[in-house]
């Protein structure tokens, strides 16, 4: 699956209820407003999207722009 | 505003997100989470719940796969808690799954068998009066559970369930509190040609229209048996088609439908254009016609009310059966509670029109009111009419001095300190049931008259005074004055203005 990085910075906005500004770069820590309920609406948000479902251990390590764009290109 | 208090067993941060989103903000909502939602129930006081006005439940128990016996204790700690206060409650009915279901020979199946054993705690629990049932299992079924749960989401952050689940219960939610806040809907117009069945009556004849089982009628058919059943809940159907009167009347003569003519308490069967009719129809019944729903198939119709009448709800009947069961969920056709009144609305009326038609047969409207031998009964707090009195506090709009609905509790903790005279009406042509109250603060040796409402249909014979001259009798009997009426202005309310003027008011009471 190819992900856009535009596409993800639409659903981080979407999932913080923020403008926010992703780069490929980007880590958890770089974000105050990504605390744990915010993960829990990004990775529903991811889910929406892709149309994909990530498993608990992929859910803990989605904690940067580049691990999100992996797991979700291995996915089909 | 409406302030709400959500408790749950899961993580419902996100629905909150999607209902603000949905109602821009127009609910302030505090959200607490805990897993043992039993003990937090019962620790609940009334007074940590003052500032709300509504509180919704929710417990997974299908996610935390829970026992039968629990789910009865949960039922137990709702219950009492709703005794303990008088705010609106919002529960849900999740529902729970046992792992070990037993062979599928002996078996409704995994989700059923609890469901039977858990409908009976609800039924206890929403007959009272501030309980509200929220169908979660209604919109886990519109989802599909597996599209609606989510248990990686859950098992990590206790929030089980997938963006459509959350948008699903959100959107509900809004709806129902809507609806909870809102007056619900009396009136239900209907238009005749492909509405209430297929086809054209003044053109294709009384042969060429179908409205049977058959797949060509079905629809039509299915629409008319609903709407029998809104009737028999205490709507009020009405026709208003652009056809010949005779036509029409033939169909119905003819053609075994489901639906009567007489079903219908008011026909506006002319050529004249909807919107005048419309209007006719809502002086006819006394009713606002933001009452009304009005069903057509015909977009122009729908369009001219939709424009030039504030709060009809418009339905548009397509040939979609698939829209035709949505509308039918809508919370439009739904009433919050359904009592003896309601189901005998539509012989109210009736009565009412027979009673109008031999007033035309006297001289004066006094001779008139004289032959109906009407016959009034006074009752001081009664009790068990208390659901019937609430009611009537939240659905009077004309002859309500001031209005505020009180719930069944409120009523109660009212009388501790006041009295409630309560009116039913009968008269020569039948029973109106419960249609006045006065409520009376009493102060030493003073009273002051709180609220005075009655039911539309027993204006216009003088009721309204009967009924007041006798409180204010026998409270004088007792030796207490009345020192003050009080009374809130609305658009509303102008039979009630007219009234408070008439009265010599001071004249009995000093």
């Amino acid at each position: 699956m190819e992900v856009k990085l535009n596409e993800l910075n639409n659903i981080f906005s979407k999932a913080f209820d923020a403008p926010t500004e992703i780069h490929p770069d980007s880590v958890r820590d770089d974000f105050a407003i990504w605390d744990s309920i915010n993960h829990l609406n990004l990775i529903v948000e991811l889910e929406d999207f892709y149309h994909v479902s990530f498993t608990m251990d992929e859910i803990k390590e989605m904690v940067s722009v580049k691990k999100i764009m992996e797991i979700l290109e291995l996915k089909k | 505003m409406n302030s709400i208090l959500f408790l749950s067993d899961v993580i419902l941060d996100p629905v909150i997100k999607e209902i603000k989103q949905l109602s821009a903000d127009l609910f302030h909502i505090d959200n607490y989470y805990e897993e043992d939602i039993i003990s937090r129930l019962l620790s609940i006081r009334a007074i940590d719940l003052d500032r709300y006005d509504v509180i919704f439940l929710h417990s997974d128990q299908l996610y935390h796969q829970k026992e039968q016996a629990w789910q009865k204790s949960y039922c137990n700690a709702v219950l009492g808690l709703s005794k303990q206060v008088t705010k609106n409650i919002i529960v849900s009915n999740a529902f729970s799954a046992s792992y070990n279901a037993a062979p599928i020979k002996f078996s409704f199946g995994r989700y059923f068998d609890t469901l039977t054993a858990y409908n009976d705690c609800f039924k206890e629990l929403t007959a009272q009066a501030n309980v509200f049932l929220f169908d979660f299992i209604g919109v886990c079924m519109n989802v599909g559970l597996n599209t609606f749960y989510n248990y990686n989401l859950g098992h990590l952050y206790q929030m089980p369930y997938n963006k459509l689940g959350i948008k699903a219960i959100a959107a509900e939610f809004v709806s129902q509190v809507k609806f909870l806040s809102t007056e619900e809907k009396k009136v239900i117009v209907l238009d005749c040609d492909n509405t209430l069945w297929k086809g054209i009556v003044g053109e294709d004849g009384i042969d060429g229209i179908e409205c049977d089982k058959n797949a060509e009628g079905i629809l039509h058919y299915n629409l008319q048996l609903f709407l029998k059943s809104k009737k028999e809940e205490g709507f009020l159907l009405c026709l208003c088609s652009k056809n010949n009167e005779e036509d029409v009347k033939e169909a119905f003569e003819k053609k075994n439908f489901p639906l009567k003519w007489k079903d219908f308490v008011v026909k506006k069967i002319n050529w004249d254009d909807k919107v005048s009719n419309l209007i006719e129809i809502s002086k006819e019944l006394n009713v606002g016609v933001d009452s009304f729903i009005f069903i057509d198939d015909n977009l122009f119709e729908l369009n001219s009310i939709n424009e030039l009448l504030k709060g009809v709800s418009c339905i548009h009947l397509s040939a979609d059966y698939n829209n035709f069961v949505t509308f039918t969920q809508s919370f439009l056709f739904r009433k919050k509670q359904i009592l003896k009144e309601d189901i005998e609305k539509t012989s109210q009326y009736e009565l009412e029109k027979l009673r109008k038609e031999t007033e035309r047969e006297f001289a004066s409207l006094d001779d008139f009111i004289e032959s109906l031998n009407i016959n009034l009964e006074i009752r001081l707090n009664d009790v068990a009419d208390f659901p019937r009195l609430s009611q009537m506090t939240g659905k009077t709009n004309q002859f309500n001095f001031n209005k505020h609905p009180y719930n069944e509790e409120e009523l109660r903790s009212f009388i501790e300190n006041g009295r409630i005279y309560s009116l039913k009406v009968s008269d020569k042509y039948g029973d109106y049931g419960t249609v006045g109250l006065i409520m009376v603060e009493l102060d030493n040796q003073a009273a002051i008259v709180e609220n005075y409402l009655m039911s539309c249909r027993a204006l216009g014979k003088k009721i309204e005074y009967k009924f007041y001259d006798n409180v204010v009798e026998s409270l004088l009997s007792e030796g207490i004055l009345l020192k003050e009426i009080r009374f809130k202005s609305n658009d509303k309310n102008i039979p009630a203005q007219t009234f408070l003027k008439s009265i010599e008011y001071g004249s009995k009471a000093q």
